[in-house]
């Protein structure tokens, strides 16, 4: 039994009509510009106070030259209405330079080279957005894949490297050093992916990734 | 890197395609559900990313950010079971989790603004996915009574229409304008219509996890700000 009282029941009040708004929204042909217009008023001054702390880091970020700077068009799904197309921005964390063309494709790819502690910690990650050009993670040969790994390499002498190809929508892709840094500490601690007992199938399949991503991992042992 | 490098294993491309997760569904169910968050996603991706760009600002790379760790955060939710699409809808799962997430990096942002560092964003501070499941759980308990669709609820049409007023965020002079009384009555007839649907609300079976404290911590007596609301401005 749980026991609200009004001003928390007042508060899930607001957020039902928000929700409902939501609904309104991704109906099909429920909303012209109007609605939207309304829509788009009372979240942008619900949102105001979280906007200026927001911006304020982003631009920390973005004089920085982590990922993040002004680029290439991209767009998640496209709504049942129109919505003006998003720019966003995919920098390379090796090169510094920003993605071109490769941020415009439907699916993306992300390459990351991880390199752990011996007690399976993250030491380091490199992870590259602007390989694979035009081709399918599938299309990619096994020793080119290592090379280009090998390439990334963050930390030299590793004992070991873990490489993670993964292809899907750019949304659902470790596209920011953040990101990647999650998804190689999480695949380091997933069964299967362990030094000692990798098994490509078993690490392939951690939890660690979103769903509708198609992934590819290899082992690369080094020895002096 | 001397050449001597060796594969020690590596994923057949077939088998390891489409591996998104497994938590504590397996198989078909696991399918299922894997299909369900794709259609989830594709249906509501792009709010997310309206969303947070109104927050940051029209930055795409912001927003993009942010929405990302929803849908991974959502996703995580899912394949763990922590939180059960039967039980309430996607969308207010989804919308409860954007707007803490969005308090989050607005919190953080306003810590960081001094001692900036890189590493732009850290883990969504106050996430609990089991919260946010059980929050939508009630959420969704709440427009169905909007709608009049919550029998238990004993709501007459009249309470419905304040509810719904109030829902809209409407104080009690701009609901005592709508409902043409003086404030006071209506003051007086949402605290009631609000009572009802709490003593529904609280008679309902408890969802997965008790609602936490947030809403109570942060709503005051009188005050309108709800956790939507409350959780855009910059957290505390």
């Amino acid at each position: 039994m749980r026991t609200l009282n009004e001003n928390q029941v007042e508060a899930l009040l607001l957020a039902a009509h928000e929700v409902d708004e939501v609904e309104r929204l991704l109906a099909p042909g429920r909303v012209g510009w109007s609605g939207r217009a309304r829509w788009f008023a009372a979240g942008g001054a619900a949102l105001l106070a979280a906007s200026v702390a927001i911006v304020a880091g982003a631009m920390l970020s973005g004089a920085r030259g982590v990922p993040g700077g002004p680029g290439t068009q991209s767009a998640g799904p496209v709504p049942t209405h129109a919505t003006p197309a998003i720019a966003t921005a995919v920098v390379d964390s090796n090169t510094g330079v920003e993605v071109g063309a490769e941020g415009l494709e439907p699916n993306a790819k992300v390459l990351l080279a991880i390199v752990g502690h011996p007690d399976g910690s993250l030491r380091c990650v490199n992870w590259s957005a602007g390989v694979f050009q035009g081709r399918a993670l599938s299309e990619i040969h096994d020793d080119e894949l290592k090379s280009i790994a090998m390439s990334m390499l963050c930390f030299n002498p590793a004992e070991r490297m873990l490489v993670v190809g993964v292809e899907g929508p750019r949304s659902r892709l470790p596209m920011t050093d953040d990101r990647a840094q999650e998804l190689a500490r999480c695949m380091l601690a997933s069964p299967g992916c362990e030094s000692g007992a990798f098994n490509a199938g078993t690490c392939a399949t951690s939890a660690c990734l979103t769903a509708g991503v198609s992934v590819r991992v290899k082992s690369v042992a080094m020895t002096p | 890197m001397d050449g001597r490098e060796q594969v020690s294993g590596e994923s057949d491309a077939e088998r390891a395609r489409d591996a998104g997760g497994k938590g504590r569904h397996d198989g078909a169910e696991s399918d299922q559900l894997r299909a369900e968050f794709i259609a989830a996603h594709d249906r509501l991706h792009a709010w997310t990313l309206r969303f947070f760009m109104a927050g940051a600002g029209r930055r795409a790379s912001v927003a993009e950010d942010l929405a990302q760790r929803t849908w991974s955060a959502a996703w995580k939710a899912v394949s763990t079971g922590v939180y059960d699409p039967a039980r309430s809808s996607m969308t207010t799962f989804v919308h409860g989790v954007a707007h803490t997430i969005a308090r989050g990096a607005a919190t953080e942002f306003a810590r960081q603004a001094n001692r900036p560092k890189r590493g732009v964003w850290p883990e969504p501070e106050g996430l609990d996915l089991g919260e946010e499941a059980a929050r939508a759980e009630a959420v969704d308990q709440v427009r169905a009574a909007l709608r009049g669709d919550a029998p238990g609820a004993d709501l007459t049409e009249e309470e419905i229409g304040v509810l719904q007023l109030v829902s809209r965020g409407l104080g009690d002079r701009e609901l005592a304008a709508q409902l043409g009384v003086a404030p006071s009555t209506a003051n007086a007839r949402k605290r009631a219509a609000i009572q009802k649907l709490a003593a529904h609300l609280n008679k309902e079976p408890a969802p997965t996890r008790a609602i936490g404290l947030r809403f109570a911590d942060r709503a005051g007596a009188g005050e309108r700000a709800g956790p939507v609301r409350q959780s855009l401005d910059g957290g505390a």
